[in-house]
């Protein structure tokens, strides 16, 4: 018998139907992954299980039966099943110190006091691998990483036989995330725990899972063993899941995407080739760029807060360099430095023959339009009171561009062709659009200055990775059309690898290695570069 | 189709919203009465004593006391002593003149809401009233929100000194107890009027709003659209006043809703306080300093009136408020 029976589970919202009728189980022990994208209603499935859906708007149907009965799995939630979440900075109460926090699920559930508490609570940090010093800590104190840690122990305080993970590594990065998975294996074949496992990352269930359920728009398309699913996916969705991730090793012309299985056109083949040859001539130098923040410390004293210690980088025309680095890095500090957002401490950038540090706003307006930046959250960096024709006139306005409004209107509409989307589009409003749609007018407002470096600042990382592989695709062929040269910042080595000619490593501030991408990720030299390729998962695929 | 932007979508779910709706119309009717009168085509003739004194109101019938012994009458008594009054044609006249006979025309007995101490017609004071009170309040309140929306935009947007500056000037005057800055604004100015109310209120008024303003630039200026703004060369004022000000302007229009209702009561107690608009004019505040010295006598209708015209408006307005604040909720969105 299985641990949990899921049977013919539905769940709909006003205007939704989330989850259509899905079944599935959990063995003893095991270990099940549920993959999907957003909208897949795998974290719905989750919710639904441990009975945590609003009750006021989720209409629930079908069965979740707990070793055999059913509606029991809401009741042990909490003791025999426990959850973890993906954030668990808003997961953990902000002004009770950690320990505490652990202690009141013992109590509560084991009614655990005094001493024996106190034990438990440090042996179970110890388990969690987190110093017994940090114990009285608050979670602001904490990195995310241990944040997420203490979050595993409160997870199995009461040793659970059921373990759900939503996303627990998503917010993490990827050394970070390495450390996590391997804690919660470790715990798992220790306590004899079943998990559930839902991710949105292929390459994370080749390591946790014995099983895959591959969900989309509330409906498995696929499920079976992990090693069956990777090695002969049946389903074409499964299939593309799998091919639109850019692969380590290779390098596409162009990414697959899920309309090449679902339309039966198969895979684009061809292999493209980066790297420079030598000869390219350069847009952009930085020389010992450096940024301190000040925090004040009381009337007088400040503390330097190094973000970007003395950076030297160049950047070829119509190449692509690629920045790596976790967070706190200062990739982002790097690309404000370079569009002005935020003055510079020190050193010179120098772009066509000016230094772009020393010159004054009003003569530095030039320069604003010819480097343009992308940003990560498609949904702040669009205004939501403008309508999408508002958004891309703007630019031209402010610059001059274009005689009269008809004519920047037509640009507009150019623009909105090329980066894929429909005329229609103009007169609508940012709210109206999916994730990659608004990430594709932000593209089309940086190109309505037609400038010669763009900065692509994690301009990628919050879409799914089908959405992801059409946008790397429609920047390359933006990049074959107009030789821009790209400042591609990210912290997914895959992705800086596909579209990188050069790569730059950043570690708290520095660059701690350089080179040509194939070269680099091939041969890493600097044990933190190593580091991070190794932590890469799914890598052994 | 026209694409609806978030203002349409803000109506759509205003007019959902049927008590909401209903107190609009309530306030646009009023609006309606102040530009009605303000044009001169309703209760021009306010101040034209045509009723008796304290004449009641038509549905309680005329005073039949004062009817059969008019003050004038009475003062004829005098001439029991046999001496003659040489002030008795005099008394006679300004007698008349108190007992409204001294009018060319007939002096109506009872009026729809009754006279007040003059015979003037108390609806249409409570109408002419309306058009004082309610543009004191819109004026100010416009005033008051022009002030702490630029204020707070100005501070919130660009922090450090300019920051420390408002907040200081903003310390200065919520530390000072209100109606001691009302006395010193109205010292300083020196002149009873519309105007001068108007000033008091809105120069007082703005600190509230420039509050919850500042702290809504603070939290928007580091927003990626912002960035995106600065990224592609929008100078600090078109940040400011183009990206950020539609995204807050909800915060600001309930402000200003709020504010409307605060300053139509601050108005009526600031004239009822002897502060307000002159006796040339009338407002709701200058019924009500009247009807103290009515009630009295038993004269209630004056105050009656104001009072429920105002709490009409009032209460109205803040049901307003209330359904525009929920339709405007960026979190409904």
């Amino acid at each position: 018998m299985s641990l949990l029976e899921v049977r013919d589970l539905s769940v709909a919202f006003p205007g939704v139907q989330a989850v259509k009728g899905i079944s599935f189980d959990v063995p003893v022990r095991g270990s099940v992954a549920l993959v999907g994208e957003s909208g897949s209603g795998k974290s719905v499935t989750a919710l639904s299980i441990m009975g945590l859906l609003p009750k006021e708007s989720a209409t629930v149907r079908g069965q979740v039966l707990y070793r055999g009965q059913p509606g029991q799995a809401a009741r042990v939630r909490g003791s025999e099943i426990a959850m973890i979440f993906q954030e668990p900075m808003s997961s953990l109460n902000p002004v009770f110190p950690v320990a505490f926090q652990i202690g009141e699920v013992l109590s509560k559930h084991l009614g655990l006091l005094g001493r024996a508490l106190r034990e438990r609570i440090a042996a179970l940090l110890e388990e969690v691998g987190l110093p017994a010093a940090r114990a009285d800590a608050y979670p602001f104190q904490l990195s995310g990483g241990q944040q997420q840690r203490v979050m595993i122990a409160m997870a199995i305080a009461c040793e659970p036989k059921l373990l759900i993970a939503d996303e627990p590594t998503t917010a993490l990065d990827v050394t970070v995330q390495r450390q996590i998975l391997d804690l919660i294996a470790g715990l798992r074949s220790r306590h004899e725990m079943a998990m559930l496992f839902i991710t949105h990352d292929l390459g994370l269930v080749s390591e946790i899972a014995d099983q895959v359920i591959v969900m989309r728009d509330g409906e498995i398309r696929e499920q079976g063993a992990t090693a069956q699913i990777f090695a002969t996916p049946k389903d074409a969705y499964t299939r593309a899941l799998l091919a639109c991730r850019p692969p380590i090793g290779r390098r596409p012309s162009r990414l697959p995407v899920i309309d090449d299985f679902l339309g039966g056109g198969g895979p684009p083949s061809g292999e493209r080739s980066r790297g420079l040859r030598g000869d390219e001539p350069t847009v952009l130098e930085a020389r010992g760029l450096a940024k301190s923040f000040y925090l004040r410390e009381g009337l007088l004293r400040k503390r330097e807060l190094p973000a970007v210690k003395g950076a030297s980088f160049r950047i070829a025309k119509g190449r692509t360099l690629g920045v790596v680095g976790e967070s706190g890095s200062g990739k982002t500090t790097l690309a404000w430095l370079l569009t002005r957002l935020h003055p510079a401490s020190a050193g010179e950038v120098r772009f066509d023959g000016a230094d772009l540090l020393k010159v004054d706003a009003r003569s530095a307006m030039p320069y604003k339009r010819r480097i343009q930046i992308v940003f990560q959250n498609p949904y702040a960096s669009l205004n939501p009171r403008f309508t999408i024709g508002q958004i891309l006139a703007e630019p031209m306005l402010i610059h001059g561009i274009g005689a009269d409004g008809a004519e920047r209107r037509s640009r507009a509409l150019n623009l909105l062709a090329k980066v894929g989307l429909p005329a229609q589009a103009l007169d609508k409003y940012p709210h109206e659009f999916s994730g990659g749609q608004r990430q594709r007018i932000a593209i089309a407002r940086a190109l309505t200055l037609t400038p010669e470096l763009l900065i692509l600042d994690e301009s990628v990382s919050a879409l799914d990775v089908s959405v992801q592989a059409q946008l790397l695709n429609l920047l390359q062929d933006l990049q074959d059309e107009y030789g821009m040269s790209y400042l591609f910042i990210s912290h997914d080595l895959a992705v800086v690898r596909y579209m990188s000619d050069e790569v730059i490593v950043m570690k708290d501030g520095e660059i701690v290695e350089a080179g040509a991408a194939d070269e680099l990720f091939a041969r890493p030299r600097h044990p933190y570069t190593q580091t991070l390729l190794a932590s890469i998962p799914g890598r052994a695929q | 189709m026209r694409e609806q932007g978030v203002w349409g979508l803000a109506w759509q779910r205003f007019r959902g919203d049927r008590l909401g709706f209903a107190s609009l119309l309530v306030v646009l009717a009023y609006v309606a009465i102040m530009l009605g009168t303000a044009s001169g085509w309703l209760a021009r003739d306010w101040s034209e004593e045509r009723a008796l004194s304290y004449a009641p109101p038509t549905f309680i019938g005329p005073d039949t006391a004062a009817a059969v012994s008019p003050v004038a009458e009475k003062r004829g008594a005098p001439d029991d002593y046999g001496i003659p009054d040489p002030l008795a044609p005099d008394l006679a006249e300004i007698a008349k003149t108190l007992s409204g006979a001294a009018g060319t025309k007939a002096r109506a007995a009872t009026l729809a809401l009754g006279a007040d101490k003059w015979g003037r017609d108390v609806l249409k004071k409570t109408v002419k009233g309306a058009e004082v009170s309610l543009f004191v309040g819109l004026a100010a309140a416009a005033l008051a929100t022009l002030l702490g929306t630029l204020f707070g935009a100005l501070a919130g947007y660009h922090g450090r000194w300019i920051d420390d500056f408002f907040n200081w000037v903003y310390s200065v005057f919520t530390s000072i107890p209100y109606l001691l800055l009302v006395l010193a604004v109205a010292a300083v100015v020196q002149q009873k009027g519309v105007l001068t109310v108007i000033l008091i209120l809105g120069l007082t008024g703005w600190t509230g709003i420039f509050r919850l303003v500042r702290a809504e630039y603070m939290k928007h200026k580091v927003r990626e659209y912002v960035l995106a703004a600065d990224a592609i060369g929008a100078s600090p004022a078109r940040r400011m006043f183009v990206h950020i000000l539609p995204n807050v302007s909800h915060v600001v229009l309930v402000q200003l809703s709020l504010h409307v209702v605060l300053f139509i009561k601050s108005e009526v107690i600031l004239t009822f306080l002897g502060f307000g608009v002159g006796v040339e004019t009338v407002s709701w505040g200058s019924m009500l300093a009247e009807a103290g010295t009515e009630l009295l006598l038993g004269k209630w209708w004056q105050i009656t009136a104001a009072t429920v015209a105002m709490a009409a408006l009032v209460t109205a307005f803040s049901l307003f408020t209330d359904a525009m604040r929920d339709a405007l909720d960026p979190r409904l969105q």
